[in-house]
C-alpha cells in the first residue's frame, strides 16, 4: 500500500509535467505559425496564393524539426481573406500539434503598413 | 509448580504486543502517505488550474494595444486594454467613413487581480464594466513586465507556485514593424 501511494504520487507529478510540457510546445508552435505567416506576407509579393471568388479559404501546413532533425511538431495554417479588401483584415487560425496534444490560436492581421495583430484568441478544437 | 493452563506465556505476549505495535506502525504510516498524496493531488489540481488562468492573460497579452505595467515596471495586477473582435464595430459593413481598428468603440479593459485569495478578471469599456468574474483560487499574482518586452506572470497559492515567461505577439508587432 505505501509502495502503491508513492507511485501514485510519481505518476500524478509525471502526467501533469508531461501535460504541461506538451501544451506549452503546441501554444509557442501555434505563436511561430502565426509569425510566420506574417512574415511571409511581409517578404512574398504573392503571398498568400490568390484564389477562386467561391473559395476565400486555405491553409498550408509545415514541420518543425529539433536541432538534431528528428520531427518534433507542426503548425497548420487556415487564412481567410473575407474581410481582406474591405478593411484590410486577414484571420489566421493556426494550429500546433506535437503528438496527440492540439492548440489552436486565431490571429487576427491588419494587412497595411506595418502588419500589426489587432488580436489573438484561443480556440477550442 | 503446578503450571497454569489459560492465558499465555511471557514470550507469546511479548510477540502479540510486538505484532500489534508493527501493524499499528504500517497503518500510521500508510494513513500519513495517504494524507500526502491527497495534499499533492490537490496541489497539482491547482497547479493545472493555475495555467489555464495564464493561458488566459497569456492570451489577452498577446492581442494587447498596451498595458500596465509598462516595460520595465511590475505590480500585482496586470491590466491589458485589448479590441473586442465580437463587437460589429470591429469590422462593420458597410465600411463607415474614417473607419479604423483603432477607433475607441471596440476597445476593453481586461484587469487580472486576486481579490479575496481569487484571481479576478473585470472586463469593462471606456464608460462601464461589462463582466467579473472569479477564474479560480490564488493568494497572490506577480507581473514583471521587462525593458526588454517579455513578461513574467507569476500565481502563488499555499506553497505552490507557477510562473510563465513569453513575449507579447502584438507589441511586438507594434515595436518591429514588417
Amino acid at each position: 500500500m505505501l509502495a502503491l501511494s508513492l507511485l501514485t504520487q510519481a505518476q500524478l507529478n509525471k502526467a501533469l509535467g508531461a501535460q504541461e510540457s506538451d501544451l506549452a510546445a503546441t501554444r509557442n508552435l501555434a505563436l511561430s505559425g502565426l509569425e510566420d505567416f506574417r512574415h511571409k506576407l511581409a517578404r512574398d509579393p504573392d503571398f498568400p496564393p490568390s484564389m477562386g471568388e467561391e473559395s476565400t479559404t486555405l491553409g498550408y501546413s509545415e514541420d518543425v524539426l529539433s536541432p538534431s532533425g528528428t520531427l518534433f511538431g507542426r503548425y497548420q495554417i487556415e487564412y481567410d481573406l473575407e474581410r481582406r479588401e474591405s478593411h484590410n483584415l486577414i484571420v489566421i487560425r493556426s494550429t500546433g500539434l506535437v503528438g496527440n496534444s492540439r492548440t489552436t490560436l486565431v490571429g487576427y492581421l491588419e494587412d497595411s503598413d506595418g502588419l500589426r495583430w489587432l488580436a489573438v484568441k484561443g480556440q477550442a478544437d | 509448580m503446578k503450571r497454569s493452563s489459560g492465558g499465555l506465556s511471557l514470550a507469546e505476549t511479548i510477540l502479540t504486543v510486538a505484532l500489534i505495535a508493527l501493524v499499528l506502525t504500517l497503518t500510521a504510516n500508510l494513513i500519513l502517505q495517504l494524507g500526502k498524496v491527497n495534499r499533492k493531488a490537490n496541489d497539482l489540481s491547482w497547479k493545472v488550474t493555475a495555467g489555464e488562468l495564464l493561458n488566459q492573460m497569456e492570451l489577452d497579452l498577446h492581442g494587447a494595444i498596451d498595458c500596465v505595467p509598462g516595460p520595465g515596471g511590475r505590480g500585482s495586477d496586470l491590466s491589458v486594454t485589448v479590441r473586442d473582435v465580437s463587437d460589429p464595430l470591429f469590422t462593420p459593413q458597410p465600411v463607415p467613413s474614417g473607419w479604423s481598428f483603432d477607433q475607441p468603440e471596440i476597445r476593453r479593459t481586461v484587469r487580472y487581480s486576486v481579490v479575496d485569495r481569487k484571481l479576478e478578471k473585470r472586463v469593462s469599456t471606456a464608460t462601464s464594466v461589462q463582466s467579473t468574474i472569479f477564474l479560480g483560487p490564488a493568494d497572490e499574482m506577480e507581473v514583471v513586465h521587462r525593458a526588454g518586452g517579455n513578461f513574467v506572470l507569476k500565481l502563488r497559492k499555499g506553497r505552490e507556485s507557477l510562473e510563465r515567461e513569453l513575449r507579447s505577439l502584438s507589441l511586438q508587432s507594434l515595436a518591429a514593424p514588417l
